[in-house]
């Protein structure tokens, strides 16, 4: 039994499921969009299915790891160059300094606040809120994002 | 010359405001003084828009206690964005005053 647990922990730190954790925080976004769309009828039972585990792995798995990780010393500059990684793949290096970089300074400046003060729970709370911020900002950023943003309008605008 | 009205949205009215009554501000003071109208995830696209309309301008602020750690950035609002800013707040109360609607309301 210890043995399967040590494995789970082994996997929880692991960067495939870090990185699973923010593909899920991605479709719950996705979902979320969809279900805005569909204001008038809830999407069917799968989608909520989805969308419920999506929430709680996100939760989970995403916050959890950044916790684990900052136990360790090197920790932050490894998160924020795997968080940022993904950033530089798909921006300009100007929204990176902008945008992103900004976040990660205030996602250190609030952890660190809270690891000194001792604060175990609002430091956790501080890696799910940040994340989530990440992902929003990457979401406004895309062109995806500007796409449905722009169909929402036009949805909501030719509503009777 | 661009003689279009440059309207302001709501996060962006708020954050001049915020930047014309307390002079230069961190994003995360901004977030804070706000009271939940701004949020984390938004705040640094919007300054980023606002940015390169020339409304805002930024400097990185090197850390000192500790001195490690991306550093952060501080931002203040420029000439032309006071005088957007100026001209929503006119816009608005114009909008609002019994002038407006010709003593109807």
């Amino acid at each position: 039994m210890g043995n399967i647990i040590k494995k789970l922990d082994e996997f929880r730190s692991s960067n495939s499921f870090f990185l699973f954790g923010f593909l899920n925080s991605f479709f719950v976004i996705c979902f979320s969009i969809k279900q805005l769309i569909y204001i008038d009828r809830f999407i069917t039972n799968f989608y909520l299915v989805f969308f419920l585990l999506g929430g709680i792995l996100s939760f989970w798995g995403f916050g959890e790891i950044i916790l684990r990780r900052l136990n360790n010393e090197d920790y932050f500059l490894i998160s924020s160059n795997n968080f940022l990684k993904i950033a530089d793949f798909v921006f300009t290096q100007k929204t990176r300094k902008e945008v992103f970089e900004p976040i990660f300074a205030d996602w250190q400046e609030e952890y660190f606040e809270a690891l000194f003060k001792k604060e175990i729970g609002k430091a956790r709370w501080v890696n799910v809120r940040y994340t989530y911020a990440f992902v929003a900002a990457m979401w406004m950023k895309s062109p995806i994002g500007d796409l449905i943003e722009f169909v929402i309008k036009i949805i909501k605008i030719a509503k009777p | 010359m661009n003689n279009e009205f440059p309207k302001l949205s709501s996060k962006e009215f708020k954050i001049l405001q915020l930047l014309i009554s307390s002079g230069e501000m961190f994003g995360l003071e901004m977030i804070e003084s706000s009271e939940g109208e701004l949020k984390r995830g938004t705040i640094y696209v919007t300054l980023q828009r606002m940015g390169d309309k020339g409304y805002v301008e930024s400097r990185e602020e090197p850390r000192t206690h500790p001195e490690i750690g991306i550093p952060r950035r501080k931002y203040s609002a420029t000439g032309l964005g006071e005088k957007v800013f100026q001209t929503n707040l006119k816009a608005q109360e114009f909008f609002n005053s019994d002038l407006a609607w010709g003593g109807i309301i």
